[in-house]
């Protein structure tokens, strides 16, 4: 898995948007067994702490269950996982249309330019 | 208890003050970044925790005792130089630490010899200094040691070296041990740190985690560090 | 540990050692064989000269071995302890005495078994040359024997505690001078020669004392002598001894826990 860190948040809470963007994408399927902390840790070059705190988040989001003796699990619940698709794209989008008003492109202008794309691309 | 504790740290070379009034705390389970210019005093208190400079002032106490034999089964340093005697070979050396330290790992270093394509008959002597570091390293982190200490560990590697000590660091993790990593290549270790101590001319002016570094300034502890420490 | 510091410490040492060694051995069997075969008055002048070269070589080889061996040991020390190494050594979980005990120990094992090198090597010599045959060998030992029948015990004892206290005392004193150099790198020129200058005082001083000693006991034997004068005289000498074996000792327990006292206290690596 590749991982980027910025340099101006926290690790653990770009670990937890990542690991996140995984789950959402499909990288970690509904149910299956997430690496160990320390399996992340060396894969992504950070503190083991670091990690154990992105996934305490996540286990507190509900994306991600622990079992005592078996290791940490992504959520089965389809639903979750979706609305969490929904949070992330929305924010993306978010940020895209912060994004273009800056360049001087205002809402409707923006939607066309995305429609063209869209053409073009089909 | 936390394994390592300094109360008004100071040691003085005739004139010059290397540390002054230091006052530190390490906890167990720790990857903490002692992070400084040169001179500013990171080796000598790496040393004095090592026992091998004695304080003028104030103490140093490894695990609630001051450093001696006992403490020295518990810690695992490594130099800035090489120190392993020339003649030795890579297997000589593993015998050495295998006779001295009981908690020496001697799979464990003899897979990352492997790994770092170091040959167990090779002299010392004959290595090129990247060799010597790695091997050294090597050695260091195959004990089961409570703190590591470790002098500028990635200073003189490649960065494919560097990227795998930083690795066997992570990979090696325990929560009963502590690493000091003592460098000031920060950018390479920040990932790796749980806390950073900014030590400047034999005083520590900071000792945060890296995570409320970034909360509260907004940038990473490089950039942090080079605010502090502009020319 | 002691055991394992001792080791190693012959480990360092043997690589110079050994082969040092080796070399007076070879060229006490290369002159041995120089005396036999060219060693004759027959033969051209050459082989003359190659037969007295040869033995030259050999006693030159007796004499690097002699002071050879003691540089060796004292460079160890110095290096292993004092120098770069000192950064693995002084952090091992070892106290600094068994750190100095087994350099000590070392030192004085490899002089012990130079030395006995250096006789057995001129034996080979001899008897590989053929000027020597095992009659003779036979009546050396047995001389020997006699000889050792005839002194004293406790002579014995006293000559042994003596050569052992006597090169303890070299050792200890060069481990001391390096050891406090160290800390004064400064004027180290300086540092030397005042303890030089010391040592040749205190020396004078206990020779002084000695003498006087030496003097009194026998006055005192006179006194109480009666007829037996030689036995007074060698109760009298055998007392002295033990009195200036416990000198040397003294002196190598104080110039032990000088360099054990830096050593642990002001270690100062660079």
């Amino acid at each position: 898995m590749e991982w980027t860190f910025r340099a101006d948040a926290p690790i653990y809470t770009q670990l937890c948007e990542q690991l996140t963007v995984a789950v959402v994408s499909g990288l970690f399927r509904p149910g299956e067994r997430l690496p160990t902390v320390r399996e992340l840790a060396v894969d992504a070059g950070v503190n083991p702490n670091t990690v154990q705190r992105a996934l305490s988040e996540l286990e507190r989001d509900g994306l991600v269950y622990s079992q005592r003796t078996t290791g940490r699990f992504v959520t089965d619940d389809a639903v979750r996982i979706e609305q969490e698709r929904r949070r992330l794209a929305e924010e993306r989008a978010g940020d895209f249309l912060a994004a273009m008003e800056k360049l001087g492109y205002n809402r409707i202008q923006t939607v066309m330019l995305l429609e063209k794309m869209g053409g073009e691309e089909q | 208890m936390s394994i390592l504790e300094c109360r008004a740290l100071t040691k003085r070379y005739g004139n010059k003050e290397a540390l002054g009034g230091v006052d530190l705390t390490l906890e167990t389970g720790r990857i903490v970044g002692l992070l400084g210019p040169n001179g500013s005093g990171k080796t000598t208190l790496i040393k004095l925790a090592c026992g091998l400079l004695t304080p003028t002032s104030g103490e140093i106490l490894i695990d609630g005792r001051r450093p001696s034999p006992e403490t020295n089964a518990v810690v695992s340093y490594l130099p800035e130089r090489t120190t392993l005697p020339l003649w030795m070979s890579a297997k000589q050396a593993m015998d050495f630490y295998a006779d001295f330290y009981a908690d020496f790992r001697r799979y464990a270093a003899e897979e990352m010899l492997e790994k770092l394509h170091l040959e167990q008959n090779q002299t010392i002597r004959a290595m090129s200094k990247g060799m010597r570091e790695k091997l050294q390293l090597i050695l260091t982190m195959s004990r089961e040691a409570r703190l590591y200490l470790l002098d500028e560990p990635i200073g003189g590697v490649d960065p494919a070296t560097r990227d795998y000590i930083l690795k066997t660091i992570i990979a090696n993790y325990n929560e009963e041990a502590t690493v000091l990593i003592s460098t000031h290549l920060i950018s390479d270790v920040e990932h790796v740190l749980d806390e950073a101590i900014f030590l400047r001319e034999g005083s520590v002016m900071l000792h945060e985690t890296i995570d409320a570094i970034r909360e509260e300034k907004g940038k990473s502890v490089d950039e942090l560090f080079r605010e502090v420490f502009a020319c | 540990m002691l055991g394992k510091l001792m080791k190693h410490e012959f480990r360092a040492t043997g690589r110079a050692g050994l082969p040092l060694c080796g070399v007076m051995v070879a060229l006490a069997v290369i002159a041995g064989l120089a005396i036999r075969f060219l060693e004759n008055d027959s033969g051209p002048a050459f082989q003359d000269v190659v037969g007295s070269l040869s033995i030259i070589l050999f006693l030159l080889s007796i004499f690097a071995v002699a002071v050879g061996i003691f540089i060796i040991l004292m460079q160890s020390f110095k290096r292993n302890l004092l120098g770069d190494e000192g950064y693995l050594m002084r952090v091992l979980p070892v106290s600094v005495h068994k750190l100095l005990l087994s350099k000590l120990f070392v030192a004085l094992l490899w002089f012990v078994a130079s030395t006995l090198l250096i006789g057995l090597s001129v034996l080979l010599m001899a008897a590989v040359s053929g000027e020597v045959y095992v009659s003779d060998f036979r009546e050396l030992l047995q001389a020997l024997r006699e000889g050792f029948h005839a002194i004293d015990g406790v002579i014995l004892v006293q000559i042994l505690l003596g050569w052992i206290g006597g090169m303890a005392f070299l050792t200890l004193l060069f481990y001391a001078d390096f050891t406090l150099t160290q800390n004064f790198s400064k004027h180290k020129v300086l540092y030397n020669v005042m303890g030089v200058v010391i040592f040749i005082v205190l020396l004078r001083l206990i020779f002084g004392l000695n003498n006087a000693l030496d003097a009194s006991l026998f006055r005192a034997g006179e006194l109480f002598a009666g007829e037996d004068w030689t036995a007074t005289f060698q109760a009298a000498a055998v007392r002295s001894s033990w009195i200036r074996i416990a000198e040397v000792y003294l002196f190598d327990v104080l110039l032990y826990f000088l360099t054990w006292g830096f050593l642990r206290y002001r270690p100062n690596l660079e």
